[in-house]
């Protein structure tokens, strides 16, 4: 009996401090699921993830992590803790890939971060959520660039052998008309 | 002797041929991609005249000349504003050329709208004749004799899609001439974005012993305040064991909690049988890949406007153990659960 009224106290006390806070952060990526990062064998790019926080009423820290293509994708900033005050927009996130320079072409990459974003002021209630996004994208080596005489229209008909073998039908034609003067003289 | 100068005369005139054909065959292949493309288009394909002709009547009548649209000035990106009540307003800019002079544009003709082949096509206008409060796009400045500047701005909706958007802008003169112009595009980037309605959630008063107690608030209510689509199978939630926070010696396992969509009602929470209701695993965020928590299969937050964008998920706690001691039990000296989105 004494756990069961000491237990109810407890829970009323947690009830009693809940707060409510409407929390909204976005995180934007201009490459993901069908917008991959093209790339170059041996380039550097700089990209950027950017952080908002609107339409809620709390603000939020966001920690951020690389959760896949460690190998080439690195965050360049010392603190991957970001404050995000309510009513905040384009706060960057950025993130360097590096491309080995004996990348091959179509060779791709996965690279993924994770945003883990804690809310304040924190609720009374007895569980805390957070809102945790994974967002990845594809990055790919790029086809190397095609060069003129690749371009050209390499049918049959326009080939350099059935050039050739116009001219000699031409010269063929010419030398037979030649000896019919001949023999007409 | 005669005979001598024909049969001569005969020769050099076929040398020429071939000599001209010699050349021809020379630069042509220089000149075109192929022999027989120039055999195909004819003579003029080489000396830039029309390929075609044909013979037609021409009556030529001066009048106005129809205005031209140019120099379409826009960011090459713009992102959402992860808010239902607010927009993003995009704004642009482009030229009008009038050889009449800018007298003869239609200073209130203009309207634009962004446009995408996405979802069926989805359109943002500025334009009168489809929302009357657009107020079109407006003239700012002349330039010159010629050319007025016209400034526009468009509203895009939090839940407009990630791509590629075109940017069509059109213009009247005063005679009914009229121009469009579509050579521009920008793109729109991806916001994952949703709302906890209440990041903390409540239990009622309960007792060593009870079972499916259902949390107090309601639910958890979540809508998707962004562009990027989380499909079904997106939606994990990471949850630890709770411990009481006077004496962590007694704790409420996690695998005692479902979490659940089924029937869209915290009365359906605790069943476990029913499809929709998922036990949590004990998974810190900090240890999660997502596809290791627990994955709510059933839960999804489409792209768009309310209550489309919307999801609601119920917790409940299946059974409160018998051993525990009068205390809150919270996760306040633990890691926060986290919904994730992947």
């Amino acid at each position: 009996m004494k756990n069961k009224i000491f237990l109810i106290s407890a829970i009323l006390l947690a009830v009693s401090m809940a707060s409510y806070a409407d929390a909204t952060v976005g995180v934007t990526s201009f490459y993901y699921e069908n917008n991959p990062l093209f790339v170059n064998p041996g380039e550097t790019k700089e990209i950027m993830f950017t952080l908002q926080n609107h339409g809620g009423d709390a603000d939020a820290t966001v920690n951020v992590n690389i959760a896949d293509g460690e190998e080439i994708a690195e965050f360049t900033d010392k603190n991957l803790e970001y404050s995000v005050e309510l009513e905040s927009d384009g706060i960057p996130v950025p993130l360097r890939i590096t491309i080995p320079e004996n990348a091959q072409p179509d060779q791709e990459w996965n690279v993924g971060a994770s945003f883990i974003i804690s809310y304040t002021p924190r609720g009374g209630g007895a569980v805390q959520f957070s809102s945790t996004y994974f967002k990845d994208f594809k990055v790919i080596v790029k086809e190397s660039a095609p060069t003129a005489q690749a371009t050209r229209d390499t049918s049959l008909l326009n080939s350099p052998l059935m050039s050739f073998i116009f001219l000699i039908v031409i010269l063929a034609v010419l030398m037979l008309i030649m000896k019919l003067i001949k023999r007409r003289k | 002797m005669r005979d001598i100068k024909k049969e001569s005369d005969s020769l050099n005139f076929i040398s020429l041929i071939v000599i001209l054909l010699i050349f021809s065959l020379a630069i042509i292949p220089s000149t075109y991609a192929g022999i027989f493309d120039f055999v195909k288009d004819g003579f003029n394909s080489i000396t830039g005249k029309t390929v075609t002709s044909s013979s037609t009547d021409v009556s030529i009548t001066v009048g106005n000349t129809p205005p031209r649209i140019a120099n379409v000035s826009i960011a090459s990106s713009f992102s959402i504003v992860n808010d239902p009540t607010s927009n993003r307003t995009i704004f642009f800019s482009f030229i009008v050329n009038d050889s009449q002079g800018y007298g003869n544009i239609d200073a209130t003709s203009a309207v634009a709208n962004f446009t995408n082949g996405t979802n069926g096509g989805m359109v943002r206008w500025n334009n009168s004749a489809v929302n009357a409060n657009d107020g079109n796009c407006v003239s700012v400045a002349a330039i010159g004799t010629d050319q007025l500047n016209f400034s526009c701005s468009i509203r895009m909706m939090y839940y407009d899609t990630a791509t590629n958007w075109n940017v069509s802008v059109y213009v009247e003169d005063i005679n009914d001439n009229s121009a469009q112009n579509n050579t521009v595009t920008f793109s729109l980037a991806e916001t994952t974005s949703f709302s906890l309605q209440d990041s903390s959630i409540s239990f009622p008063t309960t007792t060593p012993g009870s079972t499916n107690i259902t949390q107090n608030d309601g639910g958890i209510f979540m809508n998707n305040t962004g562009n990027d689509n989380i499909a079904a199978g997106s939606v994990n939630i990471t949850a630890v064991t709770m411990h009481g926070d006077t004496n962590g010696d007694t704790f409420i396992p996690v695998a005692n909690f479902t979490i659940s969509t089924a029937g869209n009602s915290v009365a359906n929470s605790c069943d476990i049988s029913l499809g929709g209701v998922y036990r949590l695993v004990n998974k810190s965020i900090d240890g999660t890949t997502g596809f290791n928590s627990t994955i709510i299969s059933s839960a999804l937050l489409p792209i768009g406007a309310a209550p489309h964008n919307q999801e609601t998920l119920y917790l409940c706690l299946r059974h409160v153990p018998n051993d525990l001691t009068g205390q809150t039990y919270s996760t306040n000296t633990e890691d926060d659960w986290s919904i994730i989105i992947q």
